[in-house]
């Protein structure tokens, strides 16, 4: 196999002959995860968009981890003396403070960079939380059907026919402000995205010869849903929390403008667009940043969910 | 066909009665209606009055019952702030949003569709990036920024136009702008993407292959198949301005139903976000069923 000639029809631009030699070694056992991993990290280099956004994501992840640690000053120190300061490169900034300042003299760059953890953090958590209770409530309404699929997909059809913004604002509401709570409401507004995703998948799944092979041969209800449907559901999956945690970063900031996400004295991007409203006409400067943050953030996550989608379609047609 | 709309209506119509279900619950389960009529401040003797005079002190799936009957007669009781009734409360400012979401879906619908024929006739093209980065940023922006921005530029910095209020047709344009531009990107990429499947089909290669001219086969053919699918989307987006109107509302001081049902959220005006739970949820279940029939009626496979 390995003196076969070469076909170079799967990989365009593999570099040495021995790398596509073991392409083709690797032909027959198609589900080898480094072939799997080399396959999406070279479409990944090729959509230029998404390579790009990746390493939008890869930096604000690096300013959410190191966090204060990089900030010039502490998020919440004032400097009286220069209050409502413009960017430095506008004429009466000042270059000490980069991107301006606010109300009373707090550095926005260094409010900024706390925000995105919070921005990051609550993104990340309520995609995982809403996502494990979609996957889970999905596969079940897949692999069982019947009434119980009947009831979770009518709760799916519920949550689906209110705006998300309006069901979170009543949710926080009546739970009260704070980053746990936050994390559960958009949680609960984005779960059954997943759901219907998940049912869809398990039952396209349930009518594939190898489902049938696998449970005659015995395989218990909850490996066979765990080790051969969930894999192979994981790619519609993953584009859904892709455009989640964009969606979810937005909730954030726009609950948090409302006064109804992470407490008004924690600095967060939706927080600090909420106070520049109120000292708009001393300060146009102040907004401008922190809603330019939001956007960068959901425009990569949305670029990446693009090319995902796109990644795994081509993927399921292939085969 | 009619099979067909008869099982999307009964679908609607058990999530509204959820909806129902999830309103009653946070009104007599989690708030108290007796505190909402009163005021936390009245005394033990008139809660106890009101609580009889109300018969809320009969058991709790009888009050389920005359709740569901008065709600579907458009009666949830009053409002404790505004001291009225909620759904003529709710229908007033209604039609006070539809005042600025009526002309963001039009002007939304008339933009995408421009951006999306552009964007797929010149695909690949300068003109296909620049729309493509429009609808790109567009959906990225948060609306709330956007209108700040708006703000900032026109009404502080130019002077052209007011910041907030309803009167005028001044006081319209930035929050239609606004409500208009999250819809307008989302609804481009659709038209793009429904032009080029349309395009890459079989009718359209014959149609090329006798020789049509390349703008007659976009507009005479692409076009018209390609607004099947965008028809759909563009009924649903009417619940998204709905959102997308608590949020504009709020910022450009306008009073429609978004800046009530925040109001109410806020000041947790049992009564009213009861109501607004049930409107919204109507809303929502008829613009879904619209899309659906307007999907059936323009594409007979659909019912099949």
């Amino acid at each position: 196999m390995s003196t076969a000639p070469m076909t170079r029809k799967d990989t365009p631009v593999s570099g040495s002959p021995s790398a596509a030699t073991s392409m083709v070694d690797r032909e027959d056992m198609s589900l080898k995860p480094s072939r799997t991993w080399m396959h999406v990290a070279r479409s990944l280099y090729r959509s230029k968009l998404a390579f790009f956004s990746l390493i939008v994501i890869g930096i604000l992840a690096l300013i959410a981890i190191l966090g204060a640690a990089i900030a010039p000053y502490p998020p919440s120190q004032q400097n009286l003396l220069h209050t409502y300061l413009p960017p430095a490169w506008v004429e009466g900034g000042r270059l000490e403070f980069l991107l301006g300042t606010d109300n009373v003299g707090r550095d926005i760059l260094s409010r900024m960079i706390p925000g995105a953890r919070i921005s990051l953090l609550v993104g990340v958590a309520a995609v995982v939380v809403g996502g494990f209770i979609g996957t889970v409530l999905g596969l079940i309404a897949g692999y069982f059907g019947g009434w119980v699929e009947a009831l979770i997909m009518r709760l799916v059809d519920l949550q689906i026919a209110f705006p998300a913004m309006f069901i979170g604002l009543i949710a926080m509401a009546l739970l009260g402000t704070g980053i746990v709570e936050l994390i559960f409401v958009i949680a609960l507004v984005q779960w059954a995205y997943y759901a219907r995703v998940a049912r869809a998948e398990t039952i396209k799944i349930k009518r594939m010869e190898y489902f049938h092979a696998a449970r005659a041969l015995g395989v218990r209800t909850v490996p066979l849903i765990a080790r051969h449907v969930l894999p192979n559901a994981i790619g519609p999956l993953l584009v859904v929390a892709s455009f989640s945690l964009s969606t979810a970063i937005f909730y954030e900031a726009a609950m948090s403008f409302f006064g109804l996400g992470v407490p008004p004295n924690i600095p967060t991007w939706g927080n600090m667009l909420a106070e520049s409203r109120n000292t708009l006409l001393l300060n146009m400067w102040a907004p401008v940043f922190p809603g330019l943050a939001i956007t960068i953030t959901v425009l990569a996550f949305n670029l990446l969910g693009d090319w995902m989608r796109d990644y795994f379609d081509v993927t399921q047609q292939n085969n | 066909m009619h099979a067909f709309i008869i099982h999307r209506l009964a679908q609607g119509a058990l999530v509204l009665l959820m909806a129902l279900t999830a309103a009653f619950l946070l009104m007599y389960v989690i708030g108290d209606p007796v505190i909402a009529i009163v005021g936390a401040e009245a005394d033990r003797a008139t809660i106890e009055n009101v609580r009889q005079l109300y018969g809320l002190d009969r058991p709790l799936y009888v009050q389920y019952f005359s709740f569901l009957t008065n709600a579907l007669q458009g009666d949830f009781g009053m409002s404790a702030r505004y001291r009225t009734e909620v759904f003529p409360l709710m229908l007033q400012r209604l039609v006070v949003s539809i005042e600025i979401a009526l002309p963001a879906l039009v002007l939304a619908i008339c933009l995408s569709i421009l951006l999306g024929v552009v964007s797929a006739a010149y695909r690949n093209k300068l003109p296909d990036y620049l729309a493509r980065i429009v609808a790109l940023v567009g959906q990225a922006a948060p609306i709330f920024w956007v209108a700040i921005m708006l703000i900032v530029i026109f009404s502080l910095a130019l002077n052209w136009l007011p910041a907030s209020g309803r009167g005028t047709w001044q006081h319209m344009v930035l929050p239609t702008i606004t409500l208009a531009l999250w819809p307008t990107a989302y609804l481009t990429r659709i038209m793009r993407g429904s032009i080029l499947d349309v395009l890459g089909s079989d009718f359209i290669r014959t149609a090329r292959g006798k020789g049509l001219a390349p703008m007659a086969v976009l507009f005479r053919h692409a076009l018209r198949n390609a607004l099947i699918p965008f028809t759909t989307v563009s009924a649903m987006q009417f619940a998204t301005l709905l959102a997308g109107s608590m949020i504009v509302e709020t910022i450009f001081n306008y009073p429609g139903l978004g800046l009530l049902m925040i109001n109410a959220i806020r000041q947790l005006d049992i009564s009213l976000v009861a109501g607004s739970i049930a409107l919204t949820a109507s809303i929502a279940v008829v613009m879904n069923l619209v899309a659906d029939i307007l999907y059936a009626v323009i594409d007979p496979r659909v019912s099949r």
